[in-house]
């Protein structure tokens, strides 16, 4: 009997649709063999809607919804058929000239019936019906396309012929019902699950193993890669268990069993036997070479209470957090691995998945590390309109141009052109940078007191030199201004400073700038500088002062050179428009010369103008119209070409002309619009 | 795939429709967009074998399909099958092609004819063909006749649209300025036949002031719409024999070209589109317009499904936009390659194909200003990246919008592609060149590439490459940039402020260093695949940087030859340096820093593989080259031997070409044996051929390499035992052929090694000469300390040089004699100079930095 699901999100099987009244997804998986489309089942108002995602741009390829019918499916398996299938009303047998084969959705009913979805087409290509008496519970396709099995709620296994639409054959494989039934891939052995599970074998029709073991239902069946052995998982059990299923091996062969927190949802087998799990609330599981029954310590104690099982925990745990930082996870819905060796997960909302292909391995195939947690933006903005979904995803494959999270460098920004820089400047600059801002503010006022008091003590002295020298005091000078505004990083104090324009004011200001204080001025001065073009005027005297009167210090100092390389390439960069800016100059000279001196002329010139001009409008239409009707040699004169060659030729240079009069030109006429 | 080539046809229930391919023809999905089945897919199985033009359904079996091509064939297809039931050799390329069930065993066509003027022709050869001024003319070709079934009818100029009436008794034929109209309707004196060229009665021509760019036919009336370049519509009523002047109707919306046309099925509507990317829905009877705007791209035909339910708008863009008639919502949508359809002469492929290394996607030009993602397997367009600004305009006046340019793309070696380079620009010649380099990081929330940094000027001229350093690891990504102003600058990922409690620094990318070598200009660079060594060639010179102190460590300059290197690659896990000037392919080992052999060969395009180290060279096939052909080839080499190990000619030229990822092997390289054995595989190539589609060509596995290499050697046992065989008292007294052909390849062995020495010695001389003379002194080692190894590598070079001498006249000798007896041999003039048992060695040692290497050797 199948039990009720309470849960909010089932996967894998499909339930009951009598009994899921709150199930948001009914079905979700990926296409196998690289995981390119993902399809999801959602419950609609009375039949249940399939979408089909592409997982490399995440667009909607297809939507479909059973208008006929129930239109509530009990299965969906994916498959590839070699036939393209149908077209119109012929029904011949078709031979298809894709050479790839194209993805199928098999969907099952409740009443038997089995249609074959094309994903290529958008429409069901085939039915197959008429040999299960009750629902359908699972097909699988073979891989080739050309045959299906599908097992059912009476079971039975049905083999079919898909492109015919035919029964091929059929026997009773339980008296109850079977839930699953996978073929593995050397197809030669039929697995069919109920509550335990059967191994057939595909000729002799007989049991080759029988596998008990799971409480409840069989949801979810997946062979290895190489068939050595199976993984199943069924409901409301969070146990993954794996059976050996070679043909030697005939004991009953349960290997280990490996287990999440929470209800197995989804399971999947990689070429190199790792193991993914998607748990019901949304995280996933991976094993790294599942089928060695090595458990962990920690379950040994679980080994004792299931006496044969030896149980794993799994090896990576993946989840993925809201970036919002309220902790929030966004389940997964589906995961499946990818040929490449990564593994393809599909998560958020059912109305518009998010695919992302994560790499769990590093180059020597190890895991990456113990648990795995990303970080991302939950998808909001589901508002979507139905009736354009091409137009959606038109748009959403059209990535505009966006510049708000844009870093702009400039010219400034740009090392200066050395043969070598074996110092490696940048890593010097940084640890300055690092020592500056790591200071406490204790040891900043120690510092500040200690240079107040030297200022202070020069400052006095200056003063009483000056007052030596000069008795009367003058104020042609910012000095203590400056100072205190460099000292106390007063940028409106040493705006005002800037202010001042006067070439006397700026040299005796900077004549008197203490020497410890000529550095920082100069790289306020220049950031100032290289932050507004149009300053330069102003603080360019600032700067050639500086330059002028502490040069001998300057001289001293080690790294001026990379200090000054930012000043130094700003300037350069502007100094290459001044030849372009000359040109313009020089042409609007001429211009304005030009206008100045036709000014004068016309002026000179109004005297001679006729007072009224009588100007002639001519309707020249019909002259033209007749032009046009002239023309009609349609017919090449083959002889008279060569001699008519020179002719062409000049007809040919000015053919914009003629071809706006409609001359008798049709022949010379050019094909440009030949591309 | 080339979808908006050609207007495409709708089947009868609306369900399908029909696009042609160049040589193909697919039949796509209405609901899903997808391709269903494709006819006419190889020349093999009777398909055509050249570009498809026209196709229609069978007016008298709506299950089957005419198709026209420029091969001068129709076909008969039945399309649920993908059958070909019946060719009809016509004889002439065909342009157009109509038929009407009321004449089912008539076909209206046009073909084109090159003009006789000799004026024309060279005017044709001149301007490579595109220009050439063609007639075309109009036959009719009947499908049941064995006699006489091409009969001419027409001759005009350039063909710009056929249309036959809904009744059959008109076609309709624009050509330029002139509405030619052709009544063919049976009866009224004319033999059963149909019309010939001699009923000039029933010839009508109509001139018209503008020149005709689209033509349609109303489906029920006797109305015919023109659509001109000024962008008015006329419609044309009451035409036929008797009528000179027909009474003329104008519809006047569009400001350019009306480049498509189409009545609905009922003829109610009137559909026109051209370059402002509106579609316009004129109701005739009313006059009243209904506008459909913002269709992304121009428009260049409107086709109108059976059902009239449907309207299929083919774009410039290589797309094709199904849109319901009923509320015109976009109902499918199908893009392909965009760079098929640009303007090649001012937008050329500057990026070439890139692979994403994140799902193997190729990136290249879409249309200006943006990259576009392809997928070339599933030929399925992924996205489109804006990568500059650019407001979409119709032009204005005649003259185009320059608009700007992605010149150069390159991702991050790491498997996540993290980060994206990106180069752009415009320059219109007339306002101040624009020139940007834009980092793009990988948002993995939004799924697309974000603008990280953009740098305004970076150079000021033109960037000639930029590539990403691929170190592994956790060190910053670094980018080199190479630019026409002599200068090389090297950018690296920084992190600007510091980060706080959770906030992490912002992280922006900024120039490390800049770097000049004399006053030339850098042509292309590459970096070593451990990152540690940085190779710019400059002129014929190639020097190699560190590109973490920006030190010159090296110069390597080229034999004798001065042309510049155009192309230079490092490969994948191997010391070799490959070096391409114009006519020259070299391969320098830089262990010896010397070149391991070389090939005079005049090579197109150069890449490495990403996965080994094998590289491949687009060539014009030497064989054929003197007699004007235009085969390519392909060939793929590995670094170690100047044996190729694949070939492959493509028919013309091959635009570009690049290494596709190759899935399925590296899904079984679990194990480090299996890898190894991959490592040789050579991948699928992807070309974009001549008519810019893309093609994969199929690589070679291990296995098959494998097996080759041991059948050859099996060949080899075989060949000797023969030999050996076939001793007779004949063979031992005159010699057997097997044993010329021994002595002839003991002869090619022995002149190989003899040249081999010699060149040793040149290169040689090289690579101790030439950096001490290049490289600056400051960086050099004291002049005291280098003396003794310099003067004794002189005494030493002047007693080599006279073995050489000699050893070099004696190869002369011998390579005369030897270019005589195999003047029939290869077509690729080798030359050689490696040695095998060197070339082991070599491939196992790999110091484990090149740096390391080469500041040992300038410490010497």
């Amino acid at each position: 009997m199948v039990k009720k699901s309470s849960a909010k999100t089932s996967f894998g099987t499909l339930q009951n649709p009598d009994h899921v009244p709150n199930a948001v997804i009914i079905h979700s998986s990926f296409s196998p063999e690289g995981g390119l489309n993902y399809c999801i089942v959602t419950p609609g108002a009375d039949h249940y809607r399939l979408r089909v995602f592409d997982t490399t741009t995440g667009n909607i390829k297809n939507d479909y919804e059973e208008k006929e019918g129930d239109g509530k499916w009990t299965s969906v398996s994916w498959g590839a058929v070699t036939e393209s299938g149908v077209n119109g009303a012929s029904k011949k047998k078709r031979r298809s000239s894709l050479g790839a084969s194209s993805p199928v959705l098999a969907l099952g009913h409740t009443n038997g019936h089995i249609s074959i979805y094309s994903l290529v087409h958008g429409r069901v290509i085939h039915q197959l019906s008429g040999s299960h008496t009750g629902r359908v519970n699972d097909f699988c396709f073979s891989k080739n396309g050309t045959r299906g099995f599908s097992a059912g709620e009476d079971g039975l296994i049905c083999e079919w012929d898909i492109a015919q639409g035919v029964e091929m054959s059929k026997f009773q494989a339980e008296t109850k019902s079977i839930k699953k039934i996978r073929l593995n891939h050397e197809e030669d052995m039929i697995l069919t699950a109920g509550h335990s599970m059967k191994l057939w074998d595909m000729e002799s029709r007989e049991v080759i193993k029988n596998f008990t073991g799971h409480a409840s239902a069989i949801t979810n069946v997946v062979f290895s890669a190489n068939d050595k052995f199976l993984a199943s998982t069924a409901e409301q059990d969070r146990f993954i268990n794996l059976w050996d299923c070679t043909r030697e091996n005939q004991q009953e062969g349960n290997i280990t069993a490996l287990t999440l927190d929470n209800t197995v949802s989804h399971i999947d087998i990689s070429a190199g036997n790792a193991v993914l799990a998607i748990s019901e609330e949304g995280t996933a599981g991976l094993w790294q070479n599942a089928q060695s029954a090595s458990g962990t310590s920690s379950s040994s104690a679980k080994a004792s209470k299931k006496k044969r099982y030896t149980t794993r925990a799994c090896d990576c745990l993946v989840k993925v957090e809201s970036s919002r930082g309220d902790n929030v996870l966004i389940p997964l819905l589906a995961g499946s691995f990818t040929p490449q060796g990564s593994m393809i997960l599909a998560r958020g909302s059912t109305i518009k998945p998010v695919f992302e292909k994560v790499e769990f391995q590093n180059e020597d195939g190890s895991l990456k590390e113990k648990e795995m947690i990303m970080t991302r933006a939950p998808v909001t903005g589901f508002l979507m309109d139905e009736s354009a979904q091409a137009a959606s995803n038109l748009k959403a494959t059209k990535k505009a141009y966006d510049e708000t999270a844009v870093t702009v460098v400039g010219a400034a920004d740009f090392a200066m052109a050395a043969p070598s820089m074996e110092v490696d400047s940048d890593n010097s600059d940084n640890e300055e940078g690092e020592k500056m801002e790591g200071r406490t503010m204790e040891e900043k006022l120690q510092d500040l007191a200690v240079e107040d008091s030297a200022t202070n003590s020069t400052g006095k002295k200056s003063k009483q030199a000056n007052k030596n020298k000069i008795p009367t005091p003058k104020a042609n000078s910012l000095q203590q201004m400056l100072i205190q505004a460099l000292h106390s990083n007063d940028t409106q104090l040493l705006e005002a400073c800037l202010t001042f324009n006067n070439v006397e004011v700026i040299r005796n200001t900077i004549r008197r700038l203490p020497t410890a204080y000529v550095i920082p001025f100069l790289t306020q001065v220049i950031h100032k500088f290289q932050q507004k073009p149009n300053r330069g005027e102003a603080l360019l005297e600032w700067i050639k002062a500086v330059l002028l009167i502490h040069t001998a210090y300057l001289m001293t100092v080690p790294d001026l050179i990379e200090k000054l390389s930012n000043f130094y390439q700003t300037l350069d960069s502007r100094v290459s428009v001044f030849q372009k800016l000359l040109n313009l100059h020089g042409r609007l000279d001429l211009v304005m010369s030009q206008i100045e001196m036709r000014q004068q002329y016309e002026a000179e010139d109004t005297t001679n103008q006729a007072s009224t001009v009588y100007v002639e409008d001519e309707d020249d239409e019909e002259g033209d119209d007749l032009d046009l009707d002239m023309d009609d040699d349609e017919d090449d004169d083959l002889v008279g070409e060569a001699d008519a060659f020179d002719e062409e030729e000049m007809g040919d240079t000015d053919e914009e002309e003629l071809e706006s009069e409609m001359s008798d030109e049709d022949d010379e006429d050019d094909s440009e619009d030949d591309e | 795939m080339r979808l908006s080539d050609y207007p495409v046809v709708f089947t009868s229930d609306s369900n399908y429709f029909f696009s042609c391919n160049s040589k193909s023809i697919r039949i796509l999905s209405v609901e899903t967009g997808q391709v269903v089945r494709i006819l006419s897919s190889s020349v093999q199985e009777g398909g055509h074998s050249d570009t498809v033009t026209s196709v229609m359904l069978n007016p008298k079996n709506s299950l089957q399909l005419y198709s026209a091509s420029l091969d001068g064939t129709i076909k008969l297809w039945d399309f649920n099958d993908a059958v070909l039931l019946k060719t009809f050799e016509v004889g002439v390329p065909i342009t157009h092609m109509v038929m009407h069930e009321s004449i089912p065993n008539d076909v209206y066509l046009t073909s084109t004819k090159k003009s006789t003027k000799r004026f024309h022709q060279y005017q044709a050869k001149k301007y490579g063909g595109l220009r050439a001024k063609e007639n075309s003319i109009l036959f009719r070709y009947s499908l049941k006749t064995s006699k006489k079934r091409l009969v001419r009818l027409l001759k005009t100029k350039v063909c710009g649209g056929l249309a036959i009436s809904s009744d059959g008794e008109y076609v309709v034929m624009a050509a330029r300025y002139k509405l030619h109209v052709v009544h063919i309707a049976p009866g009224n004196g004319i033999q059963e036949g149909g019309v010939t060229e001699n009923d000039e009665s029933r010839f009508r021509c109509y001139v018209t002031p503008e020149r005709i760019s689209s033509l349609a036919f109303h489906p029920t009336e006797g109305c015919i719409a023109t659509g001109d370049e000024i962008g008015r519509i006329t419609l044309w009523y009451c035409f036929g024999k008797n009528v000179d002047r027909p009474v003329t109707t104008t519809l006047h919306w569009h400001a350019h070209k009306v480049a498509a046309m189409n009545f609905t099925t009922d003829g109610t509507y009137l559909l026109s589109g051209g370059e402002e990317s509106v579609l316009v829905i004129w109701q005739l009877s009313t006059g009243h317009k209904q506008f459909l705007p913002r269709m992304g791209s121009e428009i260049k035909h409107i086709t109108v499904s059976p059902d009239q339910s449907l309207y299929a708008i083919g774009h410039e863009d290589n797309s094709v936009n199904v849109i319901r008639s009923v509320d015109l919502k976009i109902k499918t949508a199908i893009q392909g390659l965009k760079f098929s359809h640009v303007n090649h002469v001012l937008n050329p492929l500057h990026t070439g194909l890139v692979i994403e290394p994140r799902n193997g996607h190729v990136v290249l030009n879409g249309l200006p200003g943006t990259l576009q993602f392809f997928d070339p397997i599933h030929e399925q367009h992924i996205m489109e990246l804006e990568v500059s600004p650019r407001n979409k305009v119709s032009r204005t006046y005649e003259k185009e919008i320059i608009p700007p340019q992605v010149m150069h793309v390159a991702f991050s070696n790491d498997k996540a592609a993290r980060w994206m380079v990106t180069v752009d620009g415009r320059d219109d010649k007339e306002t101040t060149p624009e020139l940007y380099i834009k980092f793009w990081e990988y948002d993995d929330d939004a799924r697309t590439y974000v603008l990280n940094t953009r740098v305004d000027s970076p150079h000021t001229k033109a960037i000639t490459s930029c590539i990403f350093n691929p170190r592994q690891g956790n060190q910053p990504p670094m980018v080199v940039t190479t630019s026409m102003d002599g200068n090389f600058k090297i950018w690296e990922l920084t992190h600007q402020g510091e980060s706080r409690r959770g906030i992490e620094a912002e992280r922006a990318w900024s120039c490390r260093s800049t770097g000049f070598y004399r006053d030339l200009t850098p042509h292309c660079a590459g970096f070593s695949s451990d990152g540690s060594l940085l190779a710019i060639a400059y002129g014929q010179i190639i020097t190699l940087w560190n590109p973490y102190l920006n030190t010159l460590h090296g110069v390597l300059t080229q034999p004798p030859e001065t042309r510049p290197v155009t192309r230079l690659t490092f490969l994948k896990n191997s010391p070799f340096l490959i070096a391409a000037t114009r006519d020259h392919l070299y391969s320098w080992n830089l262990l010896t820093c010397s070149v391991w052999w070389s090939y005079q060969i005049r090579v197109e395009q150069l890449v490495a593989s990403q996965t080994n180290s094998n590289f491949m060279i687009t060539c014009t096939d030497p064989a054929k080259a003197m007699g004007g052909s235009t085969d390519r080839r392909i060939i793929v080499f590995r670094p170690t031997s100047p044996t190729p190990v694949q070939i492959e000619t493509v028919a013309r030229k091959v635009r570009a070409v690049t290494f596709m990822p190759d899935h399925s092997t590296s899904s079984s390289s679990t194990s480090t044996a299996i890898s190894k054995e991959v490592s040789d595989a050579v991948e699928p190539i992807l070309i974009m051929n001549y008519g810019f589609d893309l093609e994969v060509l199929g690589g070679r596995s291990a296995e098959d390499l494998k097996r080759e290499s041991d059948e050859l050697v099996r060949e080899n046992a075989a060949a000797a035992l023969e030999a050996e065989k076939q001793k007779s008292l004949v063979t031992d007294i005159f010699g057997s052929a097997s044993t010329e052909a021994a002595a002839k390849a003991l002869a090619q062995q022995q002149k190989r090694e003899r040249k081999e020495a010699s060149r040793g010695s040149v290169s040689k001389k090289n690579m101790v000469r030439n950096p001490l003379f290049d490289a600056p002194s400051h960086v050099m080692a004291p002049v005291s300390s280098l003396f003794e190894a310099f003067m004794g590598q002189l005494l030493l070079q002047t007693k080599g040089a006279k073995e050489e001498a000699k050893a070099a006249r004696a190869a002369k000798r011998v390579e005369e004699q030897e270019e005589e007896v195999k003047a029939n041999g290869d077509d690729v003039e080798m030359q050689e100079d490696h040695n095998e048992s060197d070339d082991q060695a070599l491939g196992a040692a790999l110091p484990p930095s090149l740096t390391s290497f080469f500041s040992s050797r300038l410490n010497i």
